[in-house]
């Protein structure tokens, strides 16, 4: 493989540190949530197996793919702002489009599950599924809304190029954040089953 | 140089669809195959992402091992429940 | 002082510290009937003590919040406040309805003080922590309105910081949780599910929004960072507070009636909830680290620098001892539960309403900080409050163990009964009450610094004179 551009010299944390600890939290949280998952799928499979099955693989590989393309986009501008210095708002743009498939997708997903009759209530398994994916779906739209507003910022601030760097690393690795918990989410879900 | 950055984020995030359409659409029968597929698939796209589009990879040591380390665990209880099964 | 309005701020922190020290002599009788459990009864019933140690806490604490708010506002938005003959009455009102409340409980018999309140109207009384006659009820939701408005109207007057804002939010939602308490449903489950919307979405919501407001205002003065990383860190630890804080909620929905996925979301988030108070902690020492100007208030500084460890430990470590489902089914209203309560009180809230007047105080009276002499005596009082509470706390947590052990794990039959656990920990309960006067002495010591502070005016650095 060869190695893209990254940032320079040993020990840099992209964007800023009070952000890791953040985040670093933020992956506690769904770490819980998906031991706990884990740990109920042992105890009660056939009910897992059954509400598995419920579940729309495509959607899944929808949102995937949807939050994968939004991350490229992001690293994608990131990266350009950093050699071009503008220019690069509409990739961070165009990676909250990108969320907007997966709110799309996912609302239509709890829709037909819902009018199918499961709900936070139904077993715990659903009790799982909606507070989980619901409360990732709460992150996505909040990367969606800082994306945009990094990318309006961005357009019209006159701040250096160091803090602008720090402010788009800053909005990118939350985004980042929020793909990799899918990532995880995926294969529990729609894949092993 | 800044070529080479982008080209290597798009190959990374072809490939990544792929791995991700790859496991769905070839999903193999058996439990065990398909969780050992799914559990690299994951990890795959897990490490990219956390290394190249994360920018990762110049990181402080502990922050690395926190984030993989969390990736590990997560995907491998998510996997090895479902094999539990069994 | 900048602003001359600060000034409504000295009533307050005045009343705060009084009703401190009814607190502690309130807790010291309590202790003293874990052992002896007649002590002065028939005057002061266990029950009534009790709910006069909480009731003076929240009050003294609010009292405080308030002082702050008063006192950090005009500096904050750089003009002063909108209305300080409001606060004076606003002060006044709060004061005699406190007073008459504190009165009523210990002057007349609960169930009479709920009949000449007209309870019957509309019954919000006898419920732990919401004991207050509906009447001071009222009251204070009308103090809260007027409050909020005067300092709603100076913000929008003057500068807004990430700080004021954090602040007025945390009061507004002070504020509106308030109002569930008027909700007072037949239904036992019910009735705890939004009693804990006042109680938890204060603690561990609202107000540590306050908190987190109070220490950053703190740390910016006392070490000259810059705002805008106070501002970023205040931020996180918010949104982190929140997230954790208010999903946590849950882990009091166990075993209450409430669906069973509160077990889960109430384990998982509550988890997380150390993670804010850890994040306080690392704020506050890396900006003491990377501070820029030597402010002579050290007590100041070290009130706010024990503050975050307090919190962590008692909010964070000593809550997450007990908030998991599986564990709290075993230690629900064991001791824990008070070692957790007084620990993560007296870090988190009782330390930052401390380090505020600690900081507000000596310019309120004209002097940048206190004399070295003064700030020697407060910081050995702080010294002994902390290890006191520290005492009480571990105490208190060995009692609970012992409670667990005896009377919750072990079988029917075999499980000790109540009474018989308590005579078990008498000898803790002892300790506890020698703990409790050593704290009770750290409380004198601290006063007696402001006495030490007044005689030592002239070594006092003076208040530079504002532009």
């Amino acid at each position: 493989m060869n190695s893209p551009l990254t940032l320079s010299g040993k020990d840099k944390i992209p964007g800023d540190i009070a952000l890791w600890f953040f985040l670093c939290a933020e992956l506690a949280v769904f770490g819980l949530l998906i031991a706990g998952f884990s740990l109920v799928r042992l105890r009660q499979p056939e009910m897992f197996q059954a509400g598995l099955q419920e579940l729309h693989v495509s959607a899944g590989v929808i949102n995937t793919m949807a939050l994968l393309t939004g991350s490229y986009l992001v690293a994608t501008g990131v990266n350009k702002l950093r050699i071009q210095g503008d220019g690069c708002a509409r990739y961070f743009f165009a990676a909250s489009g990108c969320g907007m498939i997966y709110v799309i997708s996912k609302v239509s997903e709890y829709q037909t599950l819902y009018s199918n009759g499961y709900s936070l209530h139904y077993d715990i398994f659903f009790g799982f599924y909606f507070f989980t994916t619901f409360f990732h779906f709460l992150h996505v739209l909040a990367g969606m809304m800082i994306l945009i507003i990094l990318g309006r910022w961005l357009k019209k601030t006159d701040s250096d190029d160091e803090q602008k760097l720090k402010a788009a690393e800053s909005a990118a690795s939350y985004w980042h954040m929020v793909d990799l918990v899918w990532i995880v989410l995926f294969p529990a879900l729609y894949v092993l089953r | 140089m800044s070529s080479m950055a982008g080209t290597s984020l798009k190959t990374l995030w072809l490939l990544m669809l792929l791995l991700t359409l790859a496991v769905v659409l070839r999903k193999p029968e058996h439990l065990i195959l398909l969780a050992v597929a799914a559990w690299f698939a994951a990890l795959i796209k897990g490490i990219w992402i956390i290394r190249y589009f994360m920018e990762m990879k110049q990181a402080p040591l502990f922050l690395q091992r926190i984030l993989y380390g969390w990736l590990i665990i997560t995907i491998s209880a998510v996997t090895l429940t479902a094999i539990w099964q069994l | 002082m900048k602003y001359q309005s600060q000034a409504v701020a000295k009533p307050y922190f005045a009343f705060a510290m009084l009703l401190f020290v009814g607190q502690i002599v309130f807790g010291l009788i309590l202790g003293t009937q874990y052992i002896i459990g007649d002590f002065l009864f028939p005057e002061i019933p266990f029950n009534v003590a009790r709910m006069v140690h909480t009731n003076l806490l929240i009050v003294w604490l609010l009292c405080g919040f308030m002082g702050a708010t008063y006192y950090l506002v005009p500096e904050e938005t750089q003009c002063e406040l909108y209305s300080p003959k409001l606060a004076w009455i606003l002060f006044w009102a709060y004061a005699i309805a406190g007073t008459l409340t504190i009165v009523g409980y210990l002057s007349v018999p609960y169930a009479t003080l709920a009949e000449i309140t007209y309870n019957n109207i509309l019954p919000t009384m006898g419920r732990e922590f919401l004991e207050q006659p509906t009447i001071t009820k009222i009251g204070i939701v009308i103090v809260a309105l007027g409050f909020l408005f005067n300092v709603g109207m100076t913000i929008l007057r003057g500068r807004k910081t990430v700080i004021n804002m954090v602040l007025i939010t945390g009061l507004l939602g002070l504020a509106v949780f308030f109002l569930f308490s008027f909700y007072n449903p037949a239904s036992l489950t019910l009735d705890k599910y939004f009693w804990w919307w006042v109680v938890h979405l204060w603690v561990e919501g609202v107000w540590e929004l306050i908190l987190g407001s109070i220490l950053a205002f703190i740390l910016i003065k006392t070490t000259g960072v810059d705002r805008e990383v106070v501002e970023k860190w205040l931020y996180l630890i918010i949104a982190m507070a929140l997230i954790s804080g208010i999903l946590g909620t849950g882990h009091h929905y166990f075993f209450i009636g409430a669906p069973e996925y509160w077990l889960w979301i109430g384990s998982v988030f509550s988890a997380v909830e150390p993670l804010p108070f850890f994040m306080m902690m690392v704020f506050a020492f890396s900006m003491i680290k990377q501070r820029r100007r030597e402010h002579p208030n050290k007590a100041a500084v070290t009130w706010a620098a024990g503050c975050t460890i307090m919190a962590f430990l008692g909010a964070g470590v000593w809550g997450f001892l007990h908030t998991l489902a599986p564990v709290n089914y075993y230690t629900h209203g064991s001791q824990i539960t008070a070692a957790h309560g007084h620990l993560a009180f007296f870090g988190a809230y009782v330390m930052i309403v401390l380090a505020i007047i600690s900081y507000a105080w000596p310019q309120l009276q004209g002097r940048l900080s206190n004399s070295l002499q003064a700030q020697k005596v407060e910081i050995a009082s702080i010294w002994v409050m902390c290890v006191s509470m520290l005492m009480i706390t571990l105490l208190l947590t060995a009692a609970g163990i012992i409670q667990v052990m005896q009377q919750r794990m072990p079988a029917d039959g075999i499980a000790l009964g109540y009474m018989a656990t308590q005579d078990l920990i008498v000898p803790i309960y002892w300790a506890r009450l020698v703990a409790g006067i050593a704290f009770g002495g750290g409380v004198m010591l601290y006063l007696y610094s402001f006495v030490v502070a007044s005689r030592t005016q002239a070594d006092a650095p003076a208040l530079p004179v504002s532009a």
